[in-house]
Formats: structure tokens, sequence, C-alpha cells
């Protein structure tokens, strides 16, 4: 009775002090700072840049941050390539090389980008047919910042929230200034990177329009097919992405149009060109063609409500529609989703912060062969609804001591199928001196089976309409620091993967075949360090180094997973030589996976100013300066005469310009 | 067991107490909100005023257009010494006109001192924020300690040029060539 009373009193003497209580500081309005005395005024807190680092060192999650500062001086051409270099990621060959998976602290998926969810200014591009994305469908100058989050984070995401969420913040007009860019880069194999953006203010209407074309006539790859023959196919691209976003008071209005060409490399069926070259005949593989575009729509709305409650709503519309050309025939996909939230923000008192928040989706996806005039995914034309509550909240416990706690609850329902799931999160960060954070993230996520996987009924592949989500735990220690100029995140995780969905090959009358099914449970233990360092003003950049070891559990065994890379180094910088001249370079390290060799990717860069001011720039750009044989493992499909997928070989030489104004 | 849970929470709570006041702003926003700040405590020289025909208070940018934007916005709705404020800029000094204030901030040592060489005897404030810039002749310097604006103020420089600064601003700011009277 005499604790109870005394936390009665401890309780109200808190909130009572609740004003003075503040960790996660009140942002002043102007007309404040006007109305302060001299004495008052200089006891504000102010927010610099480098303090917006500290916030991210202080997050209740383990975030890797690329800017894009770093994406124009590194001199990356496309996001894929970007993402190549950020500490414990890489790229997997998907269905052929169409669809690019990711490969994120070890867990590589079959096919696709089913345990990372993709974000463009919090609008999901999630693909209900694949549960995918495309990284290359946001053109690489849209982008201020890209925010990696590790770690199973359903809580606040929702599905595929599995190993990593990928965050993308678009630019925005930097304290009321327009801006407008234009960047052309030409070279090699008829490859042209051509972007483009416009801000401009108009009273309180904010217009954005960002695109990008990028063109490749594409590299001469060698491979081998399923019956053992080595062939040479060109890995050709077209893409053009155009982004607009209209920001008006406390609206928010985004459309995006995505189309792209490319092939894709099947190791089975090629079709075949001749050609005749100093008497000699020889073949070049034609890939499969593929021929996609997509729309994405969106409408926000921000509005604060009071001092201490903010509200949140949104509703996006996705569209997607993909033609692959055979030579027999077509095949014809398309997906649409909408997508609608709406949360709350509520900080009773300063140092508490709750998001609630609610959300549904409603999704549909097909596919159609002209061959056989027929559906086989998406056929009866059933749509899926899901919906799901979830809470979001951090409590300063004390001035040095932050707990996050929160989860999701979900549920779907797909014909007589209904799941659900909740998935719930814990995140405690001790700042142990300045600048420097001890964070321990427990968080639960889930991925759902997606309409191929449930449903897919070609000759060589079968879906599974009774998949249950996969269920995901991380469990992160993170350490990250900020020490005169040099950032560091020092993150030892671990992630189980429950029921992972995955294709299982079975031999019925002689006839391989594939068949979704679920598979024990994969662990991955390891490390990343992740470095940014900014030097003399004069030399900046990063280096990260990744250890994963990959587990599959069974009942009765322990294997290691074949397609979990051990050792991963990633290296990029850049160095003001003179006041317009700056040289920068990048490189990774990929030890050997799969059946794929271990290789070192070496790019350099050099950028000139043209004018005083450097609004225009020339810029040079060699990529795989050592001729690297870099090649990835077959995923999809392992079978022993293809165990290995082609990337590049040749070094690669642009020539560009850029100018702002 | 549920006592002890009792007790852990009144003490996490009670550990709570004792936190200073925090309220925070952009660095961009104070920095432009301390020249009315500054300005309130200063008096210029009466040449000043002789030539005062616009009626504006006028602040001279060099070099730094994001943050002249950001005055821009600050002063739609408020004045300085009682004056709506005009901002102006531009990319080399011999391009300055008329003006009350005049912030530096990118710009090196040697490129001040012509700054400052070329305005000699005009009455005009120069603030910079840049480490050292007061101690090279500019009349005020902001800069950041332990995450709260602060001012460097070069008494006798100003002074000389025949400001006036009142004591109070004088009691919270770091003075270098101080007066001593």
């Amino acid at each position: 009775m005499k604790w109870t009373i005394l936390l009665l009193i401890t309780l109200i003497l808190g909130l009572l002090n609740s004003t003075v209580f503040a960790q996660e500081h009140d942002t002043l309005k102007t007309e404040d700072l006007f109305q302060m005395s001299l004495e008052e005024f200089m006891n504000v807190n102010i927010v610099t840049s480098s303090k917006k680092e500290e916030k991210i060192l202080e997050t209740p999650a383990n975030v890797n941050v690329i800017t894009a500062e770093e994406i124009q001086t590194l001199n990356f051409n496309t996001l894929e390539q970007l993402l190549e270099y950020a500490v414990g990621m890489s790229s997997v060959n998907g269905e052929g090389n169409f669809f690019t998976a990711t490969s994120i602290r070890g867990n590589t998926v079959v096919n696709y980008n089913v345990n990372t969810l993709f974000l463009f200014d919090g609008i999901p591009l999630y693909n209900p047919f694949n549960g995918s994305f495309e990284l290359n469908i946001i053109p690489l100058n849209a982008i201020e910042r890209i925010e990696i989050v590790k770690g199973s984070n359903s809580e606040l995401y929702g599905t595929n929230a599995v190993s990593a969420v990928i965050n993308i913040i678009s630019k925005k007009a930097k304290n009321g200034v327009d801006e407008s860019q234009l960047r052309m880069k030409y070279g090699s194999k008829q490859t042209m990177y051509a972007q483009g953006n416009l801000i401009k203010s108009y009273h309180k209407l904010q217009v954005r329009l960002f695109t990008d074309v990028n063109t490749s006539k594409g590299e001469d790859l060698t491979i081998n097919d399923e019956l053992g023959h080595t062939e040479t196919y060109r890995d050709y691209y077209k893409g053009a992405n155009l982004v607009a976003k209209l920001d008006y008071k406390d609206f928010s209005f985004h459309f995006q149009y995505y189309n792209r060409q490319q092939p894709n490399l099947k190791t089975r069926g090629f079709d075949y060109n001749l050609y005749i070259l100093n008497s000699d005949t020889f073949k070049i593989v034609v890939p499969e063609r593929h021929d996609e575009f997509g729309v994405v729509t969106s409408l926000e709305f921000n509005h604060k409500l009071s001092e201490k409650v903010q509200l949140h709503m949104s509703t996006n519309y996705w569209y997607w529609d993909l033609r692959k050309n055979e030579y027999a025939g077509y095949w014809d996909y398309n997906s649409k989703s909408f997508f609608n939230e709406a949360e709350l923000t509520i900080k009773p008192v300063p140092w508490i912060s709750n998001i609630i928040g609610i959300s549904s989706n409603h999704m549909f996806a097909q596919r159609y062969e002209s061959e056989i005039n027929t559906f086989d995914v998406g056929k009866d034309h059933k749509w899926t609804t899901d919906a799901a509550v979830y809470l979001n909240g951090t409590i300063d416990i004390i001035k040095s001591l932050k707990f996050s706690y929160g989860g999701r609850y979900y549920m779907s329902s797909y014909k007589d199928t209904t799941l659900t799931n909740l998935s719930p999160r814990f995140a405690l960060v001790y700042n142990v001196f300045k600048n420097t954070y001890l964070k321990v993230i427990y968080g639960k996520s889930f991925r759902v089976p997606t309409y191929f996987e449930k449903e897919v009924a070609s000759s060589k592949i079968k879906g599974n309409p009774n998949l249950k989500p996969e269920n995901s735990s991380s469990l992160d220690l993170v350490i990250a620091t900020n020490y005169k100029g040099v950032q560091i995140n020092l993150d030892f995780f671990n992630l189980d993967i429950q029921n992972q969905i995955g294709r299982h090959f079975i031999d019925i009358a002689n006839t391989i075949s594939q068949n979704y099914n679920t598979s024990g449970k994969s662990v991955y233990n390891g490390f990343e360090i992740d470095t940014k360092f900014r030097l003399m003003n004069k030399l900046n950049g990063f280096a990260g180094y990744s250890y994963v070891n990959g587990k599959n559990v069974q009942k009765d065994s322990t294997t290691n997973l074949k397609f979990t890379y051990h050792n991963m180094v990633n290296f990029g910088c850049n160095y003001q030589l003179f006041k317009s001249i700056s040289v920068s370079t990048s490189l990774k390290y990929l030890d050997k996976w799969g059946e794929a060799k271990s290789y070192v990717l070496w790019n350099g860069g050099l950028n000139i100013g043209l004018t005083a001011d450097s609004k225009f720039e020339l810029e040079l750009k060699v990529d795989n300066i050592l001729k690297t044989n870099v090649s990835l493992p077959e995923i999809s499909r392992d079978r022993p005469q293809v165990q290995t997928i082609p990337v590049t070989n040749i070094r690669k030489v642009f020539v560009g310009i850029s100018c702002s104004f | 067991m549920k006592n002890i849970i009792l007790k852990i929470t009144i003490l996490v709570l009670a550990c709570s107490v004792n936190v200073d006041i925090f309220c925070q702003a952009s660095d961009d926003v104070a920095k432009a909100v301390a020249f009315e700040k500054l300005a309130m405590f200063i008096s210029w020289p009466p040449a000043a005023l002789n030539n005062d025909s616009s009626g504006m208070f006028i602040i001279a940018v060099l070099n730094n257009k994001p943050f002249g934007k950001n005055l821009e916005e600050v002063y739609k709705t408020h004045q300085i010494k009682n004056k709506n404020v005009q901002v102006v800029y531009f990319d080399k000094i011999k391009e300055l006109g008329k003006c009350d204030l005049l912030f530096i901030s990118n710009s090196s040592t040697d490129e001040l001192k012509i700054i400052l060489s070329s305005i000699h005897g005009k009455p005009i404030l120069t603030i910079a924020d840049k480490e050292g810039f007061a101690e090279a002749g500019c009349f005020i310097n902001l800069y950041e300690f332990e995450s709260k604006l602060r001012f460097e103020i070069n008494q006798k420089g100003m002074q000389d040029a025949g400001f006036k600064i009142d004591y109070r601003l004088l009691r919270v700011s770091k003075v270098l060539n101080p007066v001593i009277e």
C-alpha cells in the first residue's frame, strides 16, 4: 500500500514535471522564437545538419543511411548499382536477370524481393503478383536520402519487412530555394543515363518533377543452358521513369509512371539468331523480351490537430503490367492494389510518443498464357483483402534511456482462407556518452504468400493455396557512434525465419518439377560494421564489412545454407583535389557463395567543375576497372548444368555532363 | 514479485525528475531570428539614419542564397527596428549596394579581409557564422556551443565603427577586443 501511494505521488510529480522532461524535444515555431527574451532565446537547443545525423544514431532501429551527396559525389548511375555498395546488400539474379532480387544480411530468396519492403516516401511499392519490387523504377536524382532499416519490422511496415525496409525519401526544396538539374552520361555499349529534375515553389504549392531515361545495347554474356550448351546472349536494357509530386498545404499528391524493356535470360528453350562473320556462322541467343510498365498514385494528408495530436492519412493505387514475348506467344501479367492507411501520432507529454494506425489493402493479380489461351494465376478473379491495426510508441524512461514498444495485428481474407498474425517489437536505446548509443532491438515480422506462390500452375512450377505466412524474428545489438566526423554503426544480429516459403523439387515419374512449400527454419547470424567519414572537408565516403553465417534447421538436421555469402566489403570515397576537381572511387568484395566465385569490383570517377560555381560539371566514370568476371549463383532453378549467371566482365567507360540551375 | 515491479517503476520514474528544459529550433531559423534579437540591443551610427531613404531594413547576403531565402521566409511577417526587412543577394563584394546588415558565411579569411576593407567606414553591421571571423574583424560571429546559439562580439571594432551595444547583449556574449571604460 505504502509503495502504491508512493507510486501515485511519483506519477503525479512526473506528469507535473512533464513539461520539463524532454528528450524528444518539441520544435518551436518561428513566432515563438520572436516572442522570447534574449536569455530565453539563448537557451533554445538548435538542430544542425550534424544533429540530424545524431537523430539517426539515437533512433530505436538499426538504420543505414545513404545521402544524395554520396550518390552525387560517388557518381553512381542507378539505384540498383548504388545499393550494391550498401553494407550487407548484394543483388542476385531473379527470374533470368529480369527481376533483380537482393540478398540482405545473407538472406537470399528465390526469384523475388519478398523479404524486403520497398517504400518511396512511405508509399509501399509492393507488387501483389510476386510480392516484390524493382529498384530501378525510381530516378536516382529524385533521392534525397535512403534509409535501410535492417531487421524484422512488420510492426510499423506490415508484410515483407523481414530482412530490411528500404525507404527512399525524395528531394524537396531546401530553405524554399527552387532547383533544377540535368545530368547525362554516355559510354560503353551505347549506354546512356539521362536524368532531370525540377523543383519549384509557387506560394504554398510545391511542384517536383523527376525523370530519367536509361538505355544500353548491353554486354554479350556467355552462359550455359540446361542441356549443357554454351551460349551467348545480349543483356540490353531500356527504361524510363517519371515521378511528379505536388505539395499543397497539408496535402501531397504523388504520381509515378515507369516503363522498361529487358531480356529475360532463360536457361532452357532458347531462340537463336544466326550470324555470319568471316565465313563463320555463329548464333546469338535471343532472350525472351519483357515489356513492363507501372503506375503508382498516392494522396496523402497530414494535419496537426493540436499541439499533441497529428493526423496522417494516405490512399495509394498501384497498377502493373508485364508482357513476356516469346517466339511461341506471350505471357501477360498484371496486378493492382489499393492501399489505405490512417494514423494518429499522439504526444500526451513530451517524453511519450505513440503512433496508432489502421491500414487496409485490396489487391489482385493474374497471369495469362496466349499459347493455351488461359489464366493460371488469378483465373477466378478473386481479390485479397487485408486489414491491420498497429501501435508504435516511444517513451523516454530517463534522459539517456529510451524504450520503444509496439505491435501489429494483421488479418487477411482470400477465397476461403483467413490468415492472421501478430508482430510485436521492442527496443531499448541507451545514450552511453555524447554521440554514442547502445541499442537492443527485438522484432517479429511476417510475409504473406503471393498470388504466384499460391496459384502458379505452369508445367514446371506448382503453387500451393494452403501456404501460411512466413514468420521471422530478429535480435540486434547495435553500437552507433559519431566521433569527429566518423560515424560508425556496429550491428550484431540474429534473424530466424520460420516456415520460409520456397520452391521444393519433386520428381514424379522422372519429371522434375518444383512445388511451393515451407522449409523449416532458416537462421542467419553475423555482424555488420558500417562507417561514414568526412575528413578535412575534402575526403568523404563510407566503408563497410559484413559477415553472415546461414543455416537451415530441420527437425533432425542442420545444414549450411548454400546461397549465403560469408564476407562482404564495401568501400567508396570522394576526394576534393582542387576547388573544382574531385576524384571518386568505389569498391566491392564479395566472397564465394553458391557456385559463384568471389570477386572484387572496382570503379573510379572524376568530376570537373566547368564554371567557378560548379553549376556545370564534367563527369568521367570507369566501371569495373579490373575487368573482373562477375557472376552470381543461379538460385531459381538450381540445376547441375546451370550453376551461375554472368553479370559483367568488361570495363565500361562513361563521359557525362551535369548542370544545376 | 508485484512489489518488486512497483519498486522498480517508482525508481525509474523518480530518476526521471531533474531534467533541463529543452526546446529546439532549426539552426537556420534560429540564426535568422538572432538578427532581430541582436538589432534590438545595437544602435546604428547616426550616419545610417541620415542615409535611410528606403524605410526598409536591408540585409545583404553574400554567397548564400539558401540562407537568404530562409531569411525572406522568416521576415515575411516580422520587422527589425520597426522596419520591414528586405533581403538582397550578391556574389561579389563589388556589387554590394546600400544595406544595414551584411551576412557573410561562405567566404575564406582572405576574402573576408577584402570584404571588410571594401565596406570600411560604412554603417553596416557585419555578421558571420564562421570560426575566427570575429577575430578577423567581423563585428559579430554566430557559433554553436552545447547545441545552443552563441554570439562573439568584436566590441572595439563595433565601437570604432560607431555602433553602440547594450550591456545586456554584452552580458550574454563572448566579447572579443573588449573596450575598458
